[in-house]
């Protein structure tokens, strides 16, 4: 007998289609149009076959996603099964390793962005600017009650995170305002931004520091807007290893701070998995969205960790819950927790500086160029990335790039017609001078940018 | 407990270091905007990171190490064969902005799994894009908005029927959609009440969303009228596929009238859960949605043009982005892998093992002594009940605390919110039937102290590395992050 019939004979039936009295019998075992099963062998060989497919290029790409180093330890901990493979800790007492990551990694967060408190993570940085406008809707409704019809953005916000945004608030009635950029500098137009502030109803105002230009704002008169408006100030911080040498959004008054975690530790792997990074002051803790992790004690007063404030969450508050998010992101939050404490802040402070040096390298080697281009803003301030428009056309720089595997930037003329030539490009502290001197080649029009193999 | 890394660090250790930089920041951005005071983030060496994080996974349970039969969240094991797809250097290392002619692979192995789930579930069209379950229930009501946005129907169907068996993220996402909730009540056989349903559905109702199998294990064997309801009425069918695991070659969603669906990738297709996620969830439609998907989409080329993949940035009538970027894509290449490696035999296999192994604990929890909320067979799960007064008191939280203390995770309790003192367990297919034995009599163990010894039943855990949890504490005064200074 195979275990199976063993199995069935146990629990007391004949077939397996006994198991199955409640199902249609005319729809059950349908045909499946899918390939056989691969052994590890066979599938090796075919995830290598496809991953022959993809082009090994030199990029100059970041646009909200950048290729930081991630040090050895990272992954090699991460992986571990007794992270990789256990669930949500709802039994505290079995999950006390998660829990405690949870915790020093919500303690990192808010240090680093000078906030009282954060999340145990959203799915990445979009979302996590989603939710912090729900937050600011229903705070300024429910504990204000006040209408929440508006909110002011960036002219320069992440023009993907603009989308996400609009597509969480289609149903809810809410007006997005933008607020346009000094075509000089390429920073938002206080002026315009104080002026705005004044409209009846603007719930909340977002700010990116660096904007999606890379351009660094002036946070510093930003914030002081917050102290003659009821509208939350909430802060996107473009890249969250730029407040390694950046002032923190709880320095200049920002209620919620968040970010795109993926540049602490997180491969760029197409988009995702990538880790949403919320904070907050103290005054919203009990509004915040999604899981967060609390330190209690035992039955015998010993410290432990638990999930705490869940009357706020889905399972509990069902439609009336501060948002539907249930699964997060928690091993990416244990990978970027990993990545801080391999880091600290000397070495956080490093890799910024590096990657300051870095991009400004190739802002100089560019200006130096004969045949490229200007800057688009001609008096940048900028981290890690920065608009320079150019000589050579869309076309011919798509050709060129495609056939010397190297990605120079994002342009920027899809989203903003009015920088038609403007090609956005980023660098890390891991960007090469080889593939910088390529770029500039490139972008100058010549040829031989192609004889360069990547190193 | 283990202290934390702020408790470990030292002023001057360090285990990361970079080439020092040439420049000085201050030399590139204006002082005002500089940070005045480093974070206090903890000082530490690489041993101290690595001894940290390695004390603290012990503490954890994890398919890897224990039998975890938490229900509704199928934690089968996860083949280590699929890390080489999912951690490949040329995917990890691809930049979600590059040109398609950078990333064919990664296409193709996204199209794969699309066209593997379709095949799977009868569905015609899929978005890759949603991080979770949750994500992806809003998404399929967004759609299903701008569905009837199109047919001009957008502000008469405003509501979105669940029922009272669901889990929580069903209604919380119809609620963020800007949809009104009506709950109804199962019937005492644990399904839909098909003469309630009729009484609250009309041309108002914009999606009738249920759970296949249900949140109690059972099939819903009104599913083909309830659909024919639906229809009658104008509204869509969402299926919530947290369940796809008894499903799998077994029936295919599209053929008992679902127009949607979504399937946690973290769940059935084995994806880890990484302590509670990163997950991956899908959202699949039938044809008359397909074009209000979110954007970027998947298409491919006509062989003329070379057959290659490109990406759909914008649709007219797509609902729009839902996060930054295509989607986790580190775990849709997991799934794929995992897909591949099982095939066609091996999906419906994993299905049927994962039904017949709930069905053998059903019958040993059975003759341990649980109470089965049903007498029928389950699907691929099955809920209990116990009655705390013919126990000396002893609550399902306490069995399941103590259930630690064998060695193994336990079920999920007090879930459905229908039943009292539930507890929901979860076999998967993965285990065998020793576990499921050893795991019977450890509930049949603790049943019988619940008679003899109560208090420790109550008292439980006693062999973890901390005992009851006050959660009543955590939360009445909060502390969620370590006082560093
Ligand atoms: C039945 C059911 N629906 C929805 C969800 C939500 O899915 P996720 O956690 O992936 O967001 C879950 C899982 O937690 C579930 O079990």
């Amino acid at each position: 007998m195979s275990q199976q019939e063993t199995l069935l004979k146990k629990i007391g039936v004949k077939s397996f289609e006994d198991l199955l009295p409640s199902l249609p019998k005319d729809l059950l075992f349908p045909t499946l149009d899918l390939p056989t099963g691969k052994t590890e062998m066979e599938l090796r060989e075919h995830a290598d076959r496809l991953a022959g497919a993809n082009r090994p290029v030199a990029s100059f790409m970041g646009a909200g996603a950048y290729d930081h180093f991630i040090p050895q330890t990272v992954w090699e901990i991460v992986k571990r099964g007794e992270f990789l493979t256990a669930y949500t800790p709802y039994q505290a007492e079995a999950s006390q390793g998660t829990l405690l990551a949870l915790f020093e990694f919500q303690t990192m967060i808010s240090e680093l962005f000078g906030m009282d408190v954060a999340n145990a993570s959203m799915y990445d940085g979009s979302t996590a600017l989603a939710e912090a406008l729900l937050l600011a809707r229903r705070w300024h409704m429910e504990e204000l009650g006040r209408r929440a019809r508006k909110i002011l953005i960036p002219r320069a916000l992440h023009p993907q995170y603009k989308a996400t945004l609009s597509t969480y608030l289609k149903n809810l009635d809410v007006k997005i305002e933008e607020i346009p950029y000094n075509r000089q500098n390429g920073r938002t137009d206080v002026a315009a931004l104080k002026t705005a502030l004044k409209q009846p109803e603007t719930f909340a105002f977002v700010v990116s520091q660096p904007n999606f230009f890379g351009i660094l704002e002036e946070t510093d008169l930003i914030g002081e807007l917050r102290q003659q408006t009821e509208a939350l100030f909430i802060c996107l911080v473009n890249n969250p290893i730029s407040l390694g040498i950046l002032n923190p959004p709880g320095s200049y008054n920002a209620d919620i701070a968040v970010a795109e975690g993926q540049p602490l530790g997180l491969p760029l792997s197409f988009g995702g998995p990538y880790v949403g990074l919320f904070a907050a002051k103290n005054t919203y803790t009990r509004r915040l969205p999604g899981r967060i992790c609390g330190r209690t004690v035992d039955a015998q007063g010993k410290t432990g960790y638990a999930l705490t404030l869940q009357t706020r969450e889905q399972h509990i508050r069902r439609e009336k819950a501060t948002s539907n998010i249930c699964t997060n992101q928690t091993l990416c939050a244990v990978a970027a927790t990993i990545y801080l404490s391999l880091l600290g802040p000397d070495g956080l402070r490093e890799a910024a500086e590096l990657t300051l040096e870095r991009a400004h390298e190739i802002w100089d080697l560019l200006l130096g160029s004969t045949n490229a281009g200007a800057p688009t803003f001609a008096k940048a301030e900028f981290f890690q990335e920065f608009p320079f428009d150019l000589k050579i056309t869309r076309e011919r720089l798509e050709a060129v790039s495609s056939e010397t595997n190297l990605i120079p930037g994002y342009p920027l003329a899809h989203d903003f017609p009015e920088l038609p030539q403007a090609l956005l490009i980023a660098a890390t502290e891991k960007t090469k001078k080889l593939d910088a001197k390529r770029l500039v080649n490139l972008l100058n029009g010549i040829k031989d940018a192609s004889n360069v193999i990547r190193a | 407990m283990l202290p934390t890394l702020f408790e470990l660090s030292r002023s001057g250790k360090r285990a990361v270091k970079f080439p020092k930089a040439a420049m000085h920041s201050s030399a590139k951005i204006p002082a005002k905007l500089l940070r005045r005071q480093n974070p206090s983030l903890p000082e530490l060496t690489e041993l101290d990171v690595v001894r940290h994080f390695t004390l603290a996974s012990q503490m954890n349970y994890s398919v890897d190490t224990q039998f975890y039969p938490l229900g509704s969240c199928t934690m089968k094991y996860n083949p280590k064969a699929n890390f080489h797809w999912a951690l490949h250097p040329a995917f990890a290392g691809a930049h979600p902005l590059w040109p398609s002619w950078a990333v064919q692979g990664t296409l193709e192995s996204l199209a794969g799994l699309e066209e593997g789930l379709a095949a799977i579930t009868g569905m015609d069209a899929v978005t890759l894009a949603p991080a979770a379950g949750a994500h992806a229930e809003l998404v399929g009501i967004l759609v299903a908005g701008a569905f009837y946005q199109d047919k001009g129907q957008a502000a008469k169907r405003r509501k979105i029927i669940i029922p009272d068996s669901a889990h929580g993220t069903n209604p919380a996402s119809a609620a963020l959609g800007g949809f009104e909730v009506v709950t109804i009540k199962s019937t005492a056989r644990g399904r839909i009440d098909v003469l309630q349903l009729k009484k609250v559905l009309d041309d108002t109702t914009a999606m009738v969303m249920i759970t296949v199998p249900n949140t109690l294990g059972l099939f819903e064997d009104d599913v083909l009228e309830v659909s024919r309801l639906a229809h009658n009425a104008g509204a869509q069918m969402y299926m919530d596929g947290a369940n796809m695991n008894a499903l799998m070659g077994i029936v295919k969603p599209a053929s008992l009238g679902f127009d949607m669906m979504h399937i946690n990738l973290h769940k059935t297709f084995s994806v880890p859960h990484g302590g509670g996620g990163p997950g991956a969830g899908v959202l699949l439609v039938r044809r008359h949605l397909e074009e209000y998907l979110p954007v970027p989409r998947l298409i491919r080329r006509p062989a003329n043009q070379n057959g290659e993949l490109s990406i759909l940035d914008a649709h007219p009538k797509s609902i729009g982005r839902i996060r930054a970027f295509h989607g986790s894509t580190g775990n849709l290449l997991w799934a794929a892998s995992y897909l591949a490696l099982l095939g066609r035999d091996g999906v419906f296999q994993a299905s049927r093992d994962a039904i017949v192994n709930a069905n053998y604990l059903r019958r040993l929890l059975q003759d341990a002594g649980l109470t089965p909320y049903s007498d029928e067979p389950c699907m691929h799960e099955a809920v209990f009940t116990i009655d705390p007064k013919k126990l000396n008191g002893v609550r399902t939280l306490d069995i399941a605390k103590r259930l630690l203390d064998f060695g193994f995770y336990a079920p999920t309790v007090y879930f459905p919110l229908i039943v009292p003192e539930a507890m929901m367990v979860e076999p998967t297919e993965t285990e065998s039937p020793e576990t499921l034995e050893q795991f019977a009599n450890a509930v049949k163990t603790i049943l019988s102290e619940a008679a003899s010894d109560p208090q420790k039943v109550k008292d439980a855990p006693h062999a973890l590395p901390v005992r009851r949890l006050d959660d009543v504490l955590a939360a009445r005064n909060p502390v969620v992050t370590y006082q560093v200074s």
